[in-house]
C-alpha cells in the first residue's frame, strides 16, 4: 500500500476520468476534422468540451485550445511572442524561480532569437510588486510571463495586481500566466484576470497525461508552435482528441467546483502535518518551512539540513511513502536547478529541499504518519 | 569411399596457439577449454566439438544439416583460452573440388562487385600430396585472376583477402582468422573475490583476472539510503556482464550502513577513506574465507585519485590476510577505459548513480597516511564486531552465465 504525496508532480488519476476516457475513445474514434457523419459527431464532442471549459473558466469557447501539456502551452506563448515582437526588441520579463518550461523557452528566445531576457528576483520567496513597477519604469517590455502559484514554494503571486500594473505601464506588452499549479487550488477567471494567455496542465488534476490547455485572448493572435493541418483554427495543428477533450472538460469542472472547500480541508491537513512534524522530529535536528505566508497549503516546501532530501526520499520510498525533492546529487557534475538557487538556496542546501504535496484525498492520520516517517528517517540516518 | 562431389564439411577451427604450457598442464588446459566451449555451444544450438592435435573443431550436431557458423562464433567469442577461430571448408584432396570451392569462396568475397586485392597462402603439411606449395599457390592465384579479371588483383604485402589453404589429410580452406580473447580457460586459475563497485575500474579488474582462468565471486558494499537502488542495480548489471566472461558469479551485497555510521562517529574525517577501505577488505576477506576463496581482486590503480597513493595502498594492504590482486595497478586510465568498452561495461559504469556514498568522503582526505594514522583512527572501533556484523548482513545472489549470454 503506498502513500503518495507528490501531487505537484502529477495528480492522483481520477477513476471517473479514466472511465470516461476509455468510454469516449470508443464513442468518438473519428477524426474531427472530416466532413462525414462520424467526423462531425467527433467534432461535436470537441465543441461540447470547449463550451464546458469556457463556462468553468470564464472565457469564450473560441479562446480554448487543447494542447498536449502545460509545457506545450508555455512554449507556444513564449516562442510566439518572442518571434512576433522581434523587431521591437523589448525585454522579455519573468520572475525568478519559474518552471523550466518557462526558463528554457526564454533561454531559447535569448540564444536563438537574440531576445533580451530578464528575471525579477523574488523577495522572501514571494513576488515583488515594487520591483516590477521599477522595472517597468526603466524598461520597455514585450512579454511578461509568470506562474500564478509557484510549484516549488506554493507561493501565490498577485496576478490581478501584476496585470493591472502592466496594462497601465506597459500596454504594448503581452501577459502570460502559467496557472499549472493554480487549477484546483485558486480561482481562475480568465476574463477577470485581464491577461492575454493562460497555460494549464490537466494531469495535475487527475486527468490522464497528455492533456493541456492554452487559453488565448481572441484579440491577441499568436504564431502557432505546430504547423500542419490547421486544426484549432490554425493555432495548433495536430489531429484533435475528442475523448481527451471531454475528459479535460470534466477535469476542469471538477477542479473548479469545490476548490474552496478543498482548500479549507488541505489547510487543516497542513496544520496537522506541521504540528506533527514539530512533535516527531528530534529537537536536535532543525528544519524550516520555506513557504511564504501567501502560499497554498497544498505545497509544503521543507528545508531539512540533517539528511539529504534524496536519502529521505529513498528511505520513505522503501516503506511505501512517496514525496518530492528539489534536487538529487549524481556523481557527474552537480547540476542544481536554477529555480532552487533563485529561492536563495546554495547548491548544497538545494540537496536538502523536500517538497510534500497535500490534497483533499489525504487524511489527518496519513499526514501525521508522513511526519513520523520523515522524522524517523532523519533520526536513523542523519550524519 | 565418399562421393567427392558431396563430401564437403563446414567447421570452425579453434586455435590454441603455441602456449608455453608443458606436460600435465597442457592436458588440463585443453580439457577445461573444451568444457567451457561446450557449455556455451550447448546454449546456442546443436554442435559437436572435438579435439585433435592441439586444435579444436566445432561442427554441426548430428541432427543438423548445416553448421550455423555465426551462432557458433558468437557463442564462443567470450571464452578465454584460444588465440583465434576460423570458419573452415573441408573437402577431399581432389583438385577439381579445390578449384570449385576456391571459386565459390572467391565469389562470396567479391560479391560486392568492387575491386579487391588478394593473396594465397598455402600450408602443405601432407608431404605426399603431388603439388608443391608454390605450385598450388600459383594455380589458385591464376584461377582467381582468370575468373575475376575486373575485380581481383594480387597483393602479397597487404591483401584485403587472404585465401588460406592447408593441405593435410583433406583440404582445409578459409579466409578469416577471428581473434579470440586469449588468456587461460576459466577454471584453471582458482577463485577470486572481486571488490566490485559501480565505477569503471573494478569490472575491468575482474575481467583481467578471469582472463587468467580465475572464477569470480564479487562483493559490493551498499549503504542504504545514501546509495540509491539504481546504484545497486548498476552493480548487479555489471556483475551480469562479467558472467559472460567468467561464468556463474555469486554477488555478495553487504549492508554496510551501520558500519559506515559507526566509522563516521568514531573516525577523523580526513582518514575516513582509508579506514573505510581497510574495513571493506576485512569484510571481503571474511566472506571470501567462508566461501573458501583464497584471494581478493581490486580495481585500484596508482595515482588516479587522492586516496590511491603508494602510502594509502600500503596502509590499506596491511589488514589483508590473503593476496589482493590489482591488475590495473600499472595501467593508465585510457587503457582501462578502452578495455571497459571492449568488454561492454563502460556504458553501464558511467551511469551517474552515486555508489560510494559521497556524503562520507572528506573534502581533504589524507593522501600520504602512515600506518600509525590508520591505527589511531581505528582506535575506538570494535573492528571485530563491525566485521562480523557486516558479514551477517550480507545477501547473496547468484548470477548465471546462461541468463546473460548475449
Amino acid at each position: 500500500m503506498s502513500h503518495y504525496f507528490d501531487q505537484t508532480a502529477t495528480g492522483d488519476l481520477d477513476p471517473e476520468l479514466l472511465e470516461l476516457y476509455i468510454e469516449s475513445l470508443r464513442k468518438y474514434p473519428a477524426n474531427p476534422a472530416t466532413r462525414y457523419a462520424s467526423g462531425q459527431f467527433a467534432k461535436s464532442a470537441l465543441d461540447e468540451a470547449k463550451a464546458r471549459i469556457s463556462r468553468a473558466l470564464n472565457c469564450l469557447p473560441s479562446e480554448v485550445i487543447f494542447t498536449s501539456s502545460g509545457t506545450e502551452s508555455i512554449n507556444t506563448v513564449i516562442k510566439s511572442v518572442s518571434l512576433q515582437t522581434r523587431s521591437r526588441d523589448g525585454l522579455l520579463l519573468a520572475p525568478a524561480a519559474e518552471h523550466p518550461a518557462t526558463s528554457q523557452s526564454l533561454n531559447f528566445a535569448a540564444t536563438e532569437l537574440g531576445r533580451r531576457v530578464a528575471y525579477l528576483p523574488l523577495r522572501q520567496r514571494s513576488f515583488d510588486l515594487d520591483l516590477l513597477e521599477d522595472s517597468l519604469e526603466k524598461e520597455r517590455i514585450d512579454l511578461f510571463s509568470s506562474v500564478y502559484v509557484n510549484n516549488l514554494t506554493g507561493a501565490v503571486y498577485p496576478i490581478h495586481d501584476i496585470a493591472a500594473l502592466i496594462r497601465k505601464k506597459a500596454p504594448q506588452a503581452r501577459i502570460h500566466v502559467d496557472a499549472v499549479q493554480a487549477l484546483g487550488k485558486c480561482e481562475i477567471n480568465f476574463a477577470a484576470l485581464d491577461v492575454d494567455y493562460l497555460s494549464l496542465s490537466l494531469h495535475k488534476v487527475g486527468c490522464p497525461k497528455g492533456a493541456g490547455l492554452l487559453l488565448a485572448n481572441y484579440k491577441k493572435p499568436f504564431i502557432p508552435l505546430l504547423h500542419g493541418g490547421g486544426q484549432e483554427e490554425g493555432r495548433r495543428s495536430s489531429t484533435e482528441n475528442p475523448a481527451l477533450a471531454l475528459v479535460s472538460a470534466l477535469a476542469v469542472e471538477k477542479a473548479v467546483a469545490g476548490y474552496t472547500d478543498r482548500f479549507k480541508k488541505v489547510s487543516k491537513l497542513r496544520d496537522a502535518f506541521l504540528i506533527a512534524l514539530q512533535e516527531e522530529v528530534d529537537p536536535k535536528f532543525t528544519y524550516e518551512l520555506l513557504a511564504p505566508d501567501s502560499a497554498v497549503p497544498h505545497i509544503v516546501p521543507l528545508y531539512i539540513p540533517g539528511l539529504r532530501a534524496q536519502n529521505i526520499q529513498t528511505v520513505l520510498s522503501q516503506a511505501g511513502w512517496e514525496i518530492g525533492i528539489g534536487s538529487a546529487c549524481s556523481s557527474s557534475k552537480l547540476k542544481t536547478p536554477q529555480a532552487l538557487l533563485d529561492l536563495g538556496l546554495t547548491p548544497d542546501q538545494s540537496l536538502h529541499f523536500l517538497r510534500v504535496s497535500l490534497s483533499a484525498h489525504h487524511t489527518t492520520e496519513e499526514v501525521i504518519g508522513l511526519a513520523k516517517q520523515i522524522a524517523q528517517a532523519v533520526k536513523a540516518y542523519a550524519i | 569411399m565418399q562421393n567427392p562431389t558431396t563430401y564437403y564439411r563446414e567447421l570452425i577451427l579453434v586455435r590454441i596457439g603455441e602456449i608455453a604450457l608443458k606436460g600435465l598442464n597442457r592436458g588440463r588446459f585443453e580439457k577445461q577449454l573444451l568444457k567451457n566451449l561446450e557449455y556455451r555451444l550447448r546454449h546456442e544450438g546443436s554442435f559437436k566439438i572435438s579435439r585433435a592435435d592441439s586444435r579444436i573443431w566445432i561442427e554441426a550436431g548430428d541432427d543438423q544439416q548445416t553448421l550455423d557458423t555465426d551462432a557458433a562464433l558468437t557463442a564462443v567469442q567470450d571464452v578465454f583460452g584460444y588465440v583465434s577461430a576460423s570458419p573452415v571448408r573441408k573437402f577431399l584432396l581432389d583438385l577439381n573440388l579445390l578449384d570449385s570451392n576456391v571459386l565459390k569462396l572467391a565469389d562470396e568475397k567479391f560479391a560486392d562487385g568492387q575491386k579487391h586485392s588478394f593473396k594465397i597462402e598455402v600450408k602443405r603439411v601432407n608431404k605426399d600430396f603431388p603439388l608443391k606449395t608454390y605450385d598450388l599457390a600459383v594455380r589458385l592465384g591464376e584461377l582467381i585472376l582468370d575468373h575475376f579479371p575486373d575485380q581481383a588483383f594480387v597483393d602479397v604485402h597487404e591483401p584485403e583477402v587472404t585465401f588460406y589453404l592447408e593441405v593435410r589429410e583433406d583440404f582445409y580452406l578459409y579466409t578469416e582468422i577471428i581473434p579470440g580473447r586469449k588468456g587461460l580457460p576459466v577454471g584453471m586459475g582458482g577463485r577470486g573475490m572481486l571488490m566490485l563497485s559501480g565505477g569503471i575500474d573494478s569490472p575491468v579488474a575482474g575481467y583481467m583476472m578471469a582472463s587468467r582462468g580465475m572464477r569470480l565471486s564479487a562483493v559490493y558494499f551498499h549503504t542504504f539510503p545514501y546509495t540509491s537502488e539504481e546504484a545497486k542495480q548498476k552493480v548487479v548489471d555489471l556483475a551480469k556482464i562479467l558472467t559472460r566472461y567468467s561464468g556463474d558469479l555469486d554477488l555478495h551485497i553487504v549492508d554496510f550502513t551501520s558500519t559506515q555510521l559507526a566509522l563516521n562517529e568514531a573516525c577523523p574525517e580526513d582518514m575516513m577513506t582509508i579506514v573505510m577501505r581497510r574495513m571493506m577488505i576485512r569484510i571481503a576477506q571474511a566472506i571470501a574465507k567462508e566461501e573458501k576463496i583464497p584471494a581478493l581482486i581490486s580495481g585500484e590503480s596508482m595515482g588516479q585519485v587522492a586516496s590511491q597513493t603508494l602510502e594509502a595502498l600500503a596502509c590499506t594492504d596491511r589488514v589483508a590476510e590473503m593476496p589482493i590482486f590489482r591488475p590495473l595497478i600499472g595501467m593508465d586510465k585510457d587503457s582501462t577505459i578502452a578495455l571497459a568498452r571492449n568488454i561492454g561495461s563502460f556504458k553501464t559504469s558511467i551511469l551517474p548513480y552515486e555508489d560510494c556514498c559521497t556524503v562520507f568522503v572528506a573534502k581533504h582526505p589524507k593522501t600520504h597516511p602512515r600506518l600509525s594514522d590508520a591505527e589511531r583512527a581505528e582506535k575506538h572501533l570494535d573492528i571485530l564486531g563491525l566485521t562480523l556484523d557486516s558479514v551477517q548482513k550480507t545477501a547473496r545472489i547468484r548470477l548465471r552465465l546462461a541468463d546473460n549470454i548475449l
